[in-house]
């Protein structure tokens, strides 16, 4: 419990510095895919974020991508992470989402997306599951 | 020196008390910064605490609050635009969370934010940053603050609600801003700025002005050691004039002996025509003597006779040769004389000499007054001018040489002119004659010393006057001397 409040502490202070939310995705997508190196199939906004990632690559067709990060208009069965609440809230078969709220960022996680995508989460993740 | 300690003491003293001073100014201000800061942050909580009373008030109006919202999405809305009310600049946030006790996630209730983009949707799963210190409140059912971002502008202030006096029914959370208290610090930074540089500007005055009294001190310092330096050297340029002066009175003195030295040949061929009368008489005696031996003649009234004649004879050499001697002994200090007697034995020196030459000698002394003089550089003076007379009659050649010495007295003085029947001295070398070393005369027989010598002694040390003039036969010379004060007083009662 106090690893996870200490993680958060510092994932609080870290984020609190533009562009740490890439830092976030890294470990969240690491732990998920269980790799080195995860593609992403993302929109404009994803992009933004995990550009500078190297751990973190972007890929331009889904077929390639391990994970679709944001909303993007195209019929692709990768798990979808977004960046808003209620397009997460609205779409159940999201698997997460990040966003802010009041200066303070918020994650979710769904079990049973997670399950259905046979991935799996380090304990560090287990408290944003629901 | 003293003076100097005592100002870098002041100064010094000066210089802590307002270092001290300034040290407790600043101490005191610090104390009331952070006072400040303190009381208005306790403004600022003061004002949220009672906000988050009079919204826990209103809540208690509604019955169970929580179901109320639950059941109603009106009143949701309506009770959102109510907490909306108390948004200020100062107060970013407010809204109100619970927790059940079997969920993991904390849950919006209400949020006061017009923002659709950052609003809370009513039951949002909440993530809070710093969670230990939301679980604090949960255990503690306390109200509690902390610093909610690294800028520390934003503080966070969770206000439990307690059902029943038990658990903790939901948390009004307020972000309120801690700008004012940055405003007033910013003030009081810059004012601190304006003592700091108040209190460097008094330091640096008063280091200037040590420096210009310091300054101030040395140079007068200096100043001193230099009028003192003056001094020493006035005190010594004083005892070296006194030392040259004392030198070139010796060096005269020498001067004078030295001239009255050249003039001993002279005076030798003078002692030998002085003695050559009366040694004839010696001899003449000593042959009648001889003479009367011989014949037998001799008697006791006759011997007698010799006897007195050689004691005369014997008695004028041994005086002539005491008045030589006399004449070569250094003054010791001027003495009252009659001038006229002084001539006379001057005269007596040199007549047979003279009378050799058959040059002539007339004397008209009519001096009465005594004059204070040094005899023999007095009379060394008369025997120069006729020796030069002398020299010149014979020089010249001149037919029924004669020399006249006349003393008389004038206007309280006593004159004496000599004069000589030589021609006189020409017109160019008056003024030359007496410089030391000007002499017409070849070096056998001139110095150039004597005139010098003799203008130097009645000028300088008898106060009196040599001066020479032309008249008709030849050069007189006049010597005018002082006569003594008590005389003159009794020739002004005549
Ligand atoms: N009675 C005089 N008549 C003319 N000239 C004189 C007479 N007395 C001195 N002088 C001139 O003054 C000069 C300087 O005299 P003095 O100083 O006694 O030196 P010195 O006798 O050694 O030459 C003499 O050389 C002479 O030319
Ligand atoms: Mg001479």
């Amino acid at each position: 419990m106090k690893k996870i409040l200490l993680l958060f502490i510092s994932l609080g202070i870290l984020l609190a510095f533009s562009n740490e939310e890439r830092f976030l995705f890294e470990r969240l997508f690491q732990s998920l895919f269980n790799k080195k190196i995860i593609k992403i199939y993302t929109n404009k906004e994803g992009a933004k974020l995990i550009k500078k990632s190297r751990i973190l690559k972007i890929v331009f067709t889904c077929d390639k991508a391990d994970l679709i990060l944001g909303i993007v208009d195209i019929n692709c069965s990768k798990p979808v992470f977004v960046l808003n609440y209620y397009i997460y809230k609205n779409n159940s078969n999201v698997l997460g989402a990040f966003y802010w709220r009041k200066g303070r960022p918020q994650l979710r996680l769904r079990k049973n997306i997670i399950k259905k995508y046979k991935l799996n989460l380090s304990k560090d993740f287990e408290d944003f599951l629901e | 020196m003293k003076e100097f300690k005592r100002s870098v003491f002041i100064m010094i003293l000066l210089l802590f008390t307002i270092i001290f001073s300034s040290a407790f100014y600043f101490s005191v201000f610090s104390k009331t910064q952070t006072d400040l800061k303190k009381e208005t942050f306790k403004y600022l909580l003061n004002e949220v605490i009672d906000i988050s009373k009079n919204i826990e008030n209103y809540n208690k109006g509604m019955g169970d609050f929580k179901t109320v919202l639950k059941n109603n999405p009106l009143i949701r809305t309506n009770y959102n635009n109510f907490l909306n009310t108390f948004i200020t600049a100062n107060l970013k946030n407010i809204f109100i969370v619970y927790k059940d006790k079997n969920s993991k996630f904390f849950k919006v209730l209400a949020d006061g934010s017009k923002n659709p983009l950052d609003r809370f949707e009513f039951d949002e799963k909440f993530e809070p940053r710093f969670k230990n210190k939301w679980y604090e409140v949960l255990r503690n059912k306390k109200p509690i603050y902390f610093r909610n971002s690294i800028e520390g502008i934003w503080y966070t202030f969770l206000y439990p609600v307690i059902k029943d006096s038990k658990v903790v029914d939901y948390i009004i959370v307020i972000d309120f801003s801690t700008k004012p208290v940055l405003f007033i610090e910013k003030n009081l930074k810059s004012l601190r700025k304006l003592f700091m540089s108040y209190v460097a500007i008094i330091i640096w005055i008063i280091i200037v002005l040590a420096g210009f009294i310091f300054y101030d001190l040395r140079r007068e310092n200096e100043m001193k050691k230099l009028l003192k330096k003056v001094q020493e050297f006035n005190l010594s340029l004083q005892k070296k004039v006194n030392e040259e002066v004392q030198k070139s009175r010796e060096k005269d003195k020498q001067l004078i002996l030295q001239s009255r030295l050249a003039l001993m040949g002279e005076l030798l061929s003078m002692i030998a025509h002085q003695w050559r009368q009366p040694l004839n008489v010696i001899a003449g005696v000593v042959n009648n003597m001889q003479l009367d031996l011989e014949f037998d003649e001799i008697d006791k009234k006759k011997l007698k006779e010799y006897n007195e004649k050689l004691k005369n004879t014997i008695k004028y050499l041994s005086q002539t040769i005491d008045d030589f001697r006399k004449f070569y002994r250094e003054d010791k200090q001027k003495e009252l004389c009659d001038v006229n007697e002084l001539i006379e034995e001057v005269v007596n020196m040199i007549k047979p000499s003279i009378n050799n030459k058959k040059i002539g000698l007339k004397l008209k002394l009519n001096c009465k007054k005594p004059v204070k003089v040094l005899k023999n550089e007095f009379k060394q003076v008369i025997l120069n001018i006729i020796k030069n007379a002398e020299d010149i009659l014979i020089e010249r050649e001149i037919k029924n040489p004669y020399i006249i010495i006349k003393t008389f007295e004038c206007d309280n003085k006593c004159v004496i002119e000599i004069n000589d029947n030589g021609g006189g001295v020409a017109l160019q070398i008056k003024d030359e004659i007496f410089k030391p070393y000007f002499t017409t005369k070849d070096e056998k027989n001139g110095t150039g010393l004597g005139l010098y010598m003799s203008k130097n002694i009645i000028e300088k040390r008898l106060n009196g006057v040599l001066s020479v003039y032309n008249n008709e036969n030849g050069a007189v010379f006049r010597i005018e001397l002082e006569v003594e004060d008590e005389y003159k007083r009794d020739q002004g009662n005549n």
